[in-house]
């Protein structure tokens, strides 16, 4: 008989985990018995009648939790008390998890920290983040619905203590190498950007990746950053920041439209620095830009090509055609296999800026497009949960996610939509992006495939076929890997491009060709 | 600043405008115990957790763990009847504006009758002998069959205050009790749920035989006479409530369902779902005071 306790002085276990212990510590092959519990005279008692009583047992008090046991030699006693042990250590560290719940208390907790990331509902928001910043802290504000009038204070404020305060809204950035919110893995490299556009940030951080450059800081600063109430207080601080950023040599700045007087503004600091630049403002004048000695992007795609060129040395040239081998020959395939009725495009979208960017391809390649998020207000569809013509939704915007999950989360808004698309006679293209990266759903492409394949069903009863073109923004070190996800669209028949914007010009050009025919 | 849901009505006379020092006792994942004194506690305790005696209820997510939130054995907090700090780690509890939880007896006639009681009881022993952890002093209503050491040690004084309960001998209550308090694994030891089961049907049941409330606070008070000491500062106050017919929200809910012939099954089972052997240790307890009330049915 081997006799072996262990006592832990004003330790308290819940009574599940004692059992747990109890019952896995009793089939070790070896052990004669075992007692466990708190140090109470009945449970000293009980031990004692078990000859589980050891004399420094006698001693401990019900504050204090006991093991007793008796095995059949020293090796089985020290097996047990280290699986004890194993399993006591897992319940600890189970509970080291520490999630500060006051900012004061993460303050305290990690006072080191230079920026802190906000995700509040909005009402609440500005509170934190002024908090923050009198803190001295850096902040990037997740929250939407924050009023207007407070970001331009907390902006001013943040502007004043010379820190960063990107948001309210602001979905992706990447400082110093550290990913935030929704964002890739992206190679470091000479090219910063700022933008004030999540999804925007993405794909243009993603294609400088697959162009083999990288980046060195990517800053948010939400999407109202540039309207002229704002006055593009925080892209010109960023961009500031970069200018005086040794890692950096190239600048990008990235915007849906902004105020014209605002976007002089913004483009004037660019210029007194030296470093080259590239800007792509959603739908704006290039040559304004030219103007103040940047380099417009005409799209994301494009704008990414000119940031790696610039970097590289190498002469800069505008992108706007494919680098898809037998381009022509899918247009001819796909435009012969649609029936007379099936003229339009629809457009389902998780990400805002990647739905900006194929509208302003779009209208310009095939004319009028209508949307939840028109680029023109005659534009605006009469029902947002009904296509009409060439339509292209985002799927993200409030409208579609009050009370729900993003869908570059859950992509049940998304699985739906694409059904009733499908049972539209009219419906010849669907067209989507898949975001991946941290914080999207970790399987985007597997989580269409069903829905995918049903739409092939519901077209076949009509004898229909559905081209459906997609992009991936996304790299191959990230979660849900760039290849594999790529791999699932293909093999349901999907036409995977390297862009967004060569999937939406090859939509155009399907309805091109299918115009020419009719 | 957390805010709280609910809190327990027998908190309301602790929690007064003077600000008192408390000490977190122990941290768990859904409760956290401050001990304000030697007689005092308040339990945190997270949505996931059925509201019972001197319970807060902390108005958070069901799967946020107390212990993430950065509660430690051994901090100091500060307490009022607004709210309670945790200077440490900077937390703030809002107590004002939660809801009021009655944690005191609901004692309503019933009409139901003997027959129908006494299948209750019995339904609620097929249900722990079939669903519930008997490992711990549960196993005592299986008869013979299984053999546990908290059995074998426990079944001569169940069945002294057996006889003291019947024959009203209080020292012999006081006597078998001392034989049980404290006695199995568990914050709050398995023979101490089996008492407060036991509690809980002199109470209910007692009530619906008739008997003068007093008289079965005075059984009750000779149950948990030798207290101080015996077990551990959780279980001690959980028998004190008990002896002041204060019970949690499932094993209240439960003797109602009893008394007046409701969903028993349901309730049982929320019982036997809390804690490792505690609410089957309790419905063992409750089996145990049911039939006993029910052969004895006034104490005279």
């Amino acid at each position: 008989m081997v006799l072996k306790y262990l006592i832990r002085e004003n330790t308290y276990y819940d009574s599940v985990t004692l059992m747990i212990i109890t019952r896995e510590v009793k089939k070790i092959e070896g052990v004669k018995e075992v007692i466990v519990g708190m140090g109470t005279e009945l449970n000293k008692e009980l031990a004692g009648n078990l000859n589980l009583l050891a004399s420094e047992l006698q001693k401990i008090t019900p504050n204090d939790f006991f093991i007793s046991l008796d095995s059949i030699d020293d090796n089985i006693a020290k097996k047990a008390f280290a699986f004890v042990d194993e399993l006591l250590s897992k319940k600890k560290e189970e509970s080291e998890d520490y999630q500060p719940s006051t900012f004061e208390s993460a303050l305290k907790y990690m006072p080191d920290a230079n920026l802190v990331l906000i995700s509040l509902p909005g009402k609440y928001a500005a509170r934190e983040v002024k908090n923050a910043l009198l803190n001295d802290k850096h902040v990037m504000l997740f929250s939407d619905n924050v009023a207007l009038e407070e970001e331009i204070d907390l902006k001013k404020l943040a502007k004043q203590r010379g820190l960063l305060m990107m948001g309210p809204d602001c979905g992706t950035a990447i400082i110093n190498h550290v990913a935030l919110a929704f964002a890739n893995v992206i190679r470091k490299g000479p090219i910063g950007i700022v933008g004030a556009s999540g999804t925007g940030i993405q794909e243009v951080t993603v294609m400088i990746d697959k162009l083999g450059s990288g980046i060195s800081q990517a800053i948010g600063t939400g999407g109202r950053d540039l309207k002229a109430e704002v006055g593009g207080v925080m892209m010109i601080e960023g961009l500031k920041a970069l200018q005086n950023d040794h890692l950096t040599e190239v600048i990008v700045l990235i915007s849906k439209p902004p105020d014209k007087e605002v976007a002089r503004k913004v483009l004037s600091i660019l210029k007194e620095g030296e470093k080259p630049s590239v800007v792509y403002f959603a739908g704006g004048d290039p040559e304004v830009i030219k103007e103040y000695g940047s380099i417009p992007g005409l799209s994301l795609e494009d704008t990414a090509h000119k940031a790696a060129a610039t970097a590289k040395g190498i002469p800069i040239e505008d992108f706007t055609g494919f680098t898809v081998n037998g381009i022509d020959k899918i247009i001819k395939g796909e435009t012969k296999k649609l029936k007379e009725t099936q003229r339009y495009i629809r457009g389902l979208y998780t990400g805002g800026t990647l739905c900006d960017e194929a509208m302003i391809i779009l209208s310009d390649l095939i004319g009028d497009i209508y949307s939840n998020i028109p680029l023109k207000p005659e534009g605006k569809l009469f029902d947002i949960n009904k296509s009409y013509r060439h339509s292209l939704i985002d799927l993200g915007d409030d409208e579609f996610t009050r009370g729900k999950p993003h869908p570059m989360i859950d992509p049940y808004v998304r699985q739906e939509r694409i059904l009733s698309e499908a049972k539209d006679k009219e419906t010849a293209i669907i067209l989507m992006d898949f975001v991946l990266g941290f914080g999207s759903n970790p399987d985007p492409a597997g989580e269409m495939v069903p829905y995918i394949r049903k739409v092939g069903e519901i077209a076949a009863k009509d004898g229909r076929h559905i081209c459906m073109i997609s992009s991936v923004c996304g790299t191959e070190e990230d979660p849900q890997n760039l290849i594999e996800q790529e791999k699932k669209l293909k093999e349901e028949g999907v036409i995977v491009m390297p862009s967004n914007a060569q999937a939406v010009r090859l939509a155009a050009a399907i309805v091109l060709s299918r115009r020419k025919i009719q | 600043m957390l805010l709280t849901k609910s809190i327990a009505s027998d908190l309301i006379d602790t929690l007064t405008s003077k600000t008192i020092d408390g000490i977190v006792h122990s941290v768990f994942d859904h409760a956290c115990n401050i001990q304000l004194d030697r007689n005092r506690l308040v339990t945190l305790i997270s949505p996931k957790l059925p509201n019972y005696p001197s319970a807060i209820k902390l108005d958070i997510t069901e799967d946020q763990k107390l212990c993430s939130i950065g509660f430690k054995t051994g901090m100091k907090s500060v307490i009022n009847k607004d709210e309670i700090k945790m200077p440490e780690v900077c937390i703030s509890i809002k107590l004002t504006g939660a809801r009021v939880w009655d944690s005191s007896p609901l004692f309503l006639r019933s009409n139901i009758s003997e027959e129908m009681l006494n299948e209750n009881i019995e339904k609620i022993r097929d249900l722990t002998l079939k669903c519930g952890e008997i490992e711990g002093v549960a196993s005592i209503l299986d008869g013979n069959t299984i053999d546990n050491n908290y059995k074998n040690f426990v079944i001569n004084s169940v069945k002294r205050l057996a006889k003291g309960i019947s024959d009203l001998d209080y020292k012999e209550i006081t006597e078998a009790s001392k034989r049980l308090i404290g006695l199995g694994p568990g914050l709050t030891p398995a023979a101490d749920d089996f008492l407060l089961g036991i509690l809980a049907s002199l109470y209910y049941m007692g009530y619906y035989f008739g008997n003068n409330l007093e008289n079965l606070k005075k059984i009750a008070g000779f149950i948990i006479y030798d207290l101080p000491g015996r077990t551990t500062f959780i279980s001690e106050i959980m028998l004190r409530n008990g002896m002041k017919a204060r019970f949690s929200e499932p094993i209240r809910d439960l003797m109602l369902a009893v008394i007046h012939n409701t969903s028993v099954q349901d309730k049982c089972i929320n019982l036997l779902n809390i804690g490792g052997t505690s609410g089957s240790d309790c419905a063992a307890g409750i089996v145990f005071g049911g039939v006993l009330m029910a052969k004895v049915k006034i104490l005279k």
